[in-house]
């Protein structure tokens, strides 16, 4: 099974655009967030297309 | 509208008069009342404030609106001494992608976890189970329509030191099935946070509820 690059989560969610969300408050994360956060991300299974028709 | 309002039996607080009654006969309660015998209500029964009672089962606690493009989503304030055992049911949220775990970690803690999540595919050509022993419990799958997915969950002895232990049902893009874990840890939680186990969330609600003791 194809899993995620780096690159392609990149693409994905860029540097700046993610949030993270305690109760009310909702923050963009920092650049040191973001990095950790895609780092976790690289080398996961990328999941399956199947799945309802949209 | 006449309504008509008798109590067996009920307290009023001390301070301002706690009840006044109008021209067609309905009954105005100012101030917090408490009922401990019996009461009949003949007409309708608006109540503005919380309203518990000793037999009554699951007790709203609280709701959060999830924000856009959001990594994971913390809600504090979800479990305490007044009860052992609480739902959580997550609605109307539309994920960056779908067929992606929605993981559920109590306080945000990452290791500890043992679990199985199963999904079937509605046309019953995919079953999977995921078996996790790691760093959260699955509790649902991902779809990037907004209001097509659902989680509902049942989390056990989450403000007690003891394993939480959590079991439920989940319904997204078209896969259903279980949750079933364990956080191996005795340790009592006041907060939790769900996240996807890749992208993010924009939009939706995470409802709490606690299962009155009794």
């Amino acid at each position: 099974m194809a899993t995620w690059t780096r690159q392609e989560l990149e693409e994905l969610h860029p540097d700046g655009t993610v949030n993270v969300q305690i109760d009310d408050l909702v923050r963009p994360m920092t650049h040191e967030e973001w990095d950790t956060w895609i780092d976790q991300q690289v080398g996961t299974e990328k999941p399956e297309e199947t799945g309802i028709p949209s | 509208m006449t309504s008509v309002v008798r109590f067996e039996e009920w307290q009023e607080p001390t301070g301002t008069t706690a009840a006044t009654t109008d021209a067609s006969g309905n009954v105005t309660f100012s101030n917090d009342v408490t009922v401990s015998g019996g009461a009949t209500v003949s007409g309708d029964l608006t109540v503005t404030g919380n309203m518990t009672s000793a037999n009554q089962g699951l007790v709203f606690i609280k709701s959060q609106t999830i924000g856009s493009g959001v990594s994971s989503v913390t809600v504090n304030d979800a479990f305490s001494s007044t009860y052992e055992n609480y739902r959580v049911i997550i609605t109307k949220a539309a994920y960056s992608g779908s067929n992606t775990t929605v993981m559920f970690r109590p306080s945000n803690a990452t290791t500890g976890y043992y679990g199985l999540m199963d999904v079937d595919l509605y046309t019953g050509a995919t079953s999977t189970d995921y078996y996790n022993n790691g760093s959260f419990i699955g509790i649902g799958i991902t779809t990037t329509v907004a209001g097509a997915s659902v989680s509902s969950t049942d989390i056990f002895q989450a403000s007690l030191p003891l394993r939480t232990l959590i079991v439920g049902q989940h319904y997204g893009n078209g896969y259903m099935g279980r949750h079933i874990g364990n956080h191996n840890v005795n340790q009592s939680h006041t907060s939790f946070t769900i996240a996807p186990n890749s992208g993010t969330i924009t939009g939706g609600t995470i409802w709490v509820y606690g299962y009155n003791n009794g």
